[in-house]
Parts: C-alpha cells; structure tokens; sequence
C-alpha cells in the first residue's frame, strides 16, 4: 500500500513548513522531551496546530525528539481519526452521521453538501479551502443535526443552514 | 417540577468562576472529607449508597475504590503511585451527559475526583476527555488552575495532609479509547489497543499502576453523597438500583434533552412526561436505550422500569442513560446498519470476532436494506452476532451486536420485509 507507507509524504519538498515553523515545532519537542512516550498525544496536538497536519518528516522529528521509534509514531497518528497524514483544507466540516442524527435528517444534509461542494466526505475542495468529514456521536444528540466547524458546534441544522454556513465559511 | 440533584449546578451557575460553585454549596464535601473523615470512612458511605458506575458496566463505585486502596497496602505501593482516571472519552452515540457536566459543573466532577482520589490512596488524577469536546477541555483546565490556586489541589490540601494534582488529556478521536484500558494506553502515548483483563485497573491500571477509573456522572454523585448522606440516596430509585440517573433524551420526540430521575422510573414517563411526548404525535415505533452498543426496545416495553434489574432480561439496560427515540414510519433496518457501520469503524482490529464479524455484519445489513438479502441472511445475522458476542476480546465487540440482535428480535416483520420482494 504505496499510499499509506508514508513514502510519498517522503518525497515533499523539504522546505514545506517554514523555518519559523520548525523552531515552533522543536520547541514543543523540548517541552515535553522528558516525558517522551508518556506525552506523544499532547505533542502530536501541539505540532498538528501548528503543521496543519503530520507527515513523515514531521513525524521522524517528534521521533527523534521524543527518544522513540518513527514506527510508534507513525502507528499512533495512522489509529486516531483526529491526526492527519495528509493536508486538509482550511477549515474541516464534521458532520455527525450516528443515529440520531442520522434518524433527524444528516444523510440529506451530507447530500446536500456533496452536490454543493463536489466532494465526498473525506475529501477536500479543489482550492483547498475546505475538508469535509462524517464523524460520530458529537454528543449533542437533543439538537441534532449537530456539526462541528473547526471547533464551533452547530446545532438543530437543516441543508439549508449548513449550505449557507459552508458558504459564509 | 422534580428536584434537580446531579444538574442543580448546570446552567445555573457560572462554571468558569469557583467562587459561584463554592456559593453553591461547592467543596464542602471536600472539607468535610479532609477534616472529618478517614479514606475508610469515605469508602464506606459510597458503598453504603449503593452508587454504580455510570459509564456502562454498572461497576459498585465503593466496591472499585476498596480494591484500589488494598491494592496499595498489598504491594507496598508508594501512595503516589496510584492514579484516579476520570473516564470522559464519551463517544457512545447518542450519549450526551458528560459532555453537559463538563462544561456546566466542572468543579462538581473536579471535587468527586479529588475525594476519590483521597479515599483511594491516589496523589494524581486525569481527566481523559474527548477531543472534539474542545469547551469541555478548557472549562475543566480553568477548574483545575481555579482550584490549585485556592489551595484545594496541590500539596497538602487545605492543611490536611493530603496532596492531589489533577491533568487533563485530550483524545485524538477512537470511540475504543473509552475501553479503560484502551484509555490508559492512550495517556501512556500509545495506540488505543485494549488489554486482556484481569488483571483489573484497581491492581495494573495507569502505567500498571492501582487506577481507579470512574465516570464522569458516577465521580459527580460523589459530592452531593457526602454532603447529604448515603442513606439518604440510597432512599432514591429501588432497591437494585439506587440513586438517581441522568438520562438523555434524543429523536423523535417534542423536547430532546437531559432529564434526572431516580432509577425506577418508567420509559414511558421519561418519554411522555419529561420528553413532551412524541414529536407531531406520531406513534413511537423503536427506543435505543442504554446506548448505541445497548438494545432497542419497542412499544410494548414503554412500562418498563429504567433500572439495572428491570431492562437487561429484554436485551437492553441502562446504559450511559442514553434513549434514543424513533417515530412509527422510520427504516429500523437501515438505522441497525448504520448503527453497525460506527462499529465497524471504531473496532481496533485487535481481535478476529470483532474485526471480522463487524464488516461481515455491516454487509450483511447493506444487502439487507437494498433488497438484495434472502431470509437466511437474518439467521446468518443471528448467529454471527452471537458469536461476537462469546467471543470478542473487549467490550466493543461483545457489546456492539446487541442492537442488531434485539432489532431482529422486536423488529423481525421490518427485516422479513426487506427480503419479501
Ligand atoms: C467500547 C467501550 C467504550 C466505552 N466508552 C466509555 C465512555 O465513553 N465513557 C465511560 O465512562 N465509560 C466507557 N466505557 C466503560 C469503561 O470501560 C469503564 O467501565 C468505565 O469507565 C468505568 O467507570 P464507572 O465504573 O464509573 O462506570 C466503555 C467501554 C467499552 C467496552
Ligand atoms: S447522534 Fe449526532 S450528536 Fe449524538
């Protein structure tokens, strides 16, 4: 699997992120240098804010950093949903698809979505400005449809709301 | 109107502020804890309240911290080497409760983990919330910078001797890290993979460390037992389950929310009376209660009591508290497999019964609701469930097959119509 072993992100020019950002990045590292496995989640939060997303040469850094395998990290990105290999839009439309939200109408809404955007959850939009996703549960159920833009909540949406939030986005 | 117990706080107070929770009557539990009793003391009022465990498995909470006390004296563990671990990874759909006490009463759940933390032998607790619950996250590090200033976390806590710190860590999204022991490896740096038990958390929990690990809810009860007594809450609800429940109400009904009341009461008053009734009046055709891995119920079961002896005979249970409500005219089918897609999702992959059984499932359950299934699909549907069921490593993969079992099982004419073309 070509896609997923993490070669490709090798062959990025290796000035993707800018010098500021690397020192950002190592400072982090440093920050939680001692504790290194004990506190990979936290620094993978930290460095993904500041990268936008974490690929190999950013994961072979924390690696170093942190006094662990590159493999270790690359399993603990790749197992939690909230990590990215790859870059992302802008912004990231969450769309909660469990059954409540299901029952109350997100399957239409995520149609609606799909036409207005011509992408498929998962997907970004060709100008890159923004990624959509179906996720679970956001534990909001009473106001469901419930979708997260970036890290606001939207509650009770309708395909229309959520048409007018993607554009005002 | 009932009297609000485990919400009287939530929307009331200013949860970024202690000083409003303290007006509230908050950290008197803690004080008089430190001041007045032993960690002994401590456990033998919750056991004597009869509270369980509110994250799913109905666990007797004083029962949980005895075993993580002795844990300590047995192995001549130092006391800084146990851990509370606050279980705030809620990601069980249709879930919503955690979420409301986070952000609304943070100082509650702070203050339950903190006495915990005494009555256990714990010198560090953590809080494992949720990544996506981005306000629950910061309102709970507020809590904790609030309450290490007025000295009530830290070295020796209001002059008593006992010294608590309290961290929180967010997830990075897996429903599975709500699996204790997937949820230790998560704070340990690791993929969220489930440990075979035992051993139980109370002996090798947190870095193999005595842990106890508790609910947000259930740690939220611990402040309110103390200040008013373990008799007097074990007076609420009935005698297999005491106390009081949050319950979330979410679907096809007129007012969706979080509603309390003592175990006992029926589905039908949760869903009538608290809920407002169905929504446009339209006859309620499936429950799922006690949560996305719990069982559906149907109309006939409307009577029955919310407690812990009541729902498990029909395949269902308490739960997270959690009754999702569908209205008459719903695809019960398609809901079970889109239900059973989360599932799919979610499983770690760490064991052949779940991660197999889960896509074999989902396929099934597809054919199904395209019309391309025959009637013995339903018995291989059956009999790959109960499989699971026997045989998974976790929770997730023994629970996970309950709602399409008891869907089959109340539901059987939906199913057989998908087949009958
Ligand atoms: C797949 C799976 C997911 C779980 N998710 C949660 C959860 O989100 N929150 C929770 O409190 N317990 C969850 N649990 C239950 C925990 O393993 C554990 O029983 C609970 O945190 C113990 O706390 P309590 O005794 O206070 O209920 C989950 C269990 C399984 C098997
Ligand atoms: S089902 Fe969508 S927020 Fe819970």
């Amino acid at each position: 699997m070509p896609e997923e072993c993490g070669c490709k992100e090798e062959k990025l020019p290796a000035d993707e992120f800018s010098p500021e950002d690397w020192k950002k990045i190592d400072e982090v590292i440093e920050a939680h240098r001692e504790k290194g496995l004990d506190d990979l989640l936290p620094v993978l939060h930290e460095v993904q804010k500041i990268c936008g997303y974490l690929p190999a040469s950013v994961q072979r850094r924390i690696a170093a950093g942190l006094d662990i395998s590159p493999s270790t990290v690359y399993g603990v990105v790749t197992f939690y949903t909230l990590y990215y290999t790859k870059p992302q839009g802008k912004k990231c439309l969450r769309v909660c698809d469990s059954v409540t939200c299901y029952d109350r109408g997100s399957k239409e809404l995520v149609a609606e979505l799909e036409n207005k955007l011509g992408i498929k959850p998962g997907e970004t939009t060709k100008d890159g400005q923004l990624t959509l996703e179906t996720v679970s549960c956001l534990g909001a159920c009473d106001k469901a449809v419930v979708a997260m833009l970036d890290d606001e909540t939207y509650y009770n949406l309708t395909a229309e709301q959520v048409s007018e939030l993607v554009e005002e986005g | 109107m009932e009297e609000r117990i485990l919400l009287a706080n939530c929307g009331v107070i200013d949860p970024e502020d202690i000083e409003s929770y303290r007006k509230a009557g908050g950290y008197k539990a803690l004080k008089e804890v430190l001041s007045a009793k032993t960690p002994e003391d401590v456990i033998a009022e919750i056991e004597k309240s009869g509270l369980r465990g509110r994250g799913g498995a109905a666990f007797p909470t004083g029962l949980k911290w005895k075993f993580t006390r002795q844990a300590g004296s047995a192995r001549q563990a130092k006391e800084d080497e146990k851990y509370v671990v606050c279980n705030a990874d809620e990601g069980e759909p249709g879930t919503f409760k955690d979420r409301m006490l986070l952000e609304d009463d943070p100082h509650l759940v702070l203050e339950g983990m903190i006495i915990a933390g005494f009555a256990t032998g714990a010198q560090n607790g953590y809080f494992f919330i949720r990544g996506e619950y981005v306000l629950s996250i910061s309102r709970m590090e507020k809590a904790i910078e609030q309450a290490k200033q007025k000295g009530l976390l830290g070295e020796n806590i209001l002059g008593s001797g006992f010294s608590f710190n309290a961290h929180v860590r967010a997830g990075a999204g897996a429903y599975i890290c709500g699996e204790e022991t997937a949820l230790f490896a998560a704070i340990e740096g690791k993929r969220g993979i489930p440990r075979l038990k035992p051993p139980f958390p109370p002996t090798a929990g947190l870095w193999q460390k005595p842990t106890t690990i508790n609910n947000v809810e259930t740690l939220a009860n611990v402040p309110i037992i103390i200040n008013r007594g373990a008799d007097w809450y074990a007076g609420l609800g009935t005698e297999s389950s005491k106390g009081v429940k949050i319950f979330g109400i979410s679907g096809a009904v007129r007012s969706p929310g979080l509603y309390e009341a003592p175990f006992g009461v029926t589905l039908r008053h949760l869903i009538y009376e608290k809920a407002g009734g169905m929504k446009g009046d339209k006859p309620l055709k499936a429950i799922l209660c006690g949560g996305a891995a719990s069982g559906f119920l149907s109309s006939e079961h409307l009577d029955t009591p919310v407690d812990y002896q009541s729902l498990p005979p029909l395949g269902s249970g308490v739960g997270s508290g959690a009754i999702a409500v569908f209205a008459e005219g719903v695809d019960i089918v398609d809901i079970v497999r889109q239900n059973a897609g989360f599932f799919l999702h979610e499983s770690c992959g760490a064991c052949i019964p779940c991660r197999v059984g889960s896509k074999q499932i989902y396929d099934i359950l597809s054919r199904l609701v395209k019309g391309q299934g025959a009637e013995s699909d339903i018995d291989l549907l059956v009999d790959l469930a109960e499989t699971m069921k026997i045989s998974s490593r976790c929770g997730l993969g023994i629970a996970s097959p309950t709602p399409v079992l008891t869907a089959v099982k109340y539901f059987k004419d939906d199913f057989l119509e998908k087949v009958r073309h």
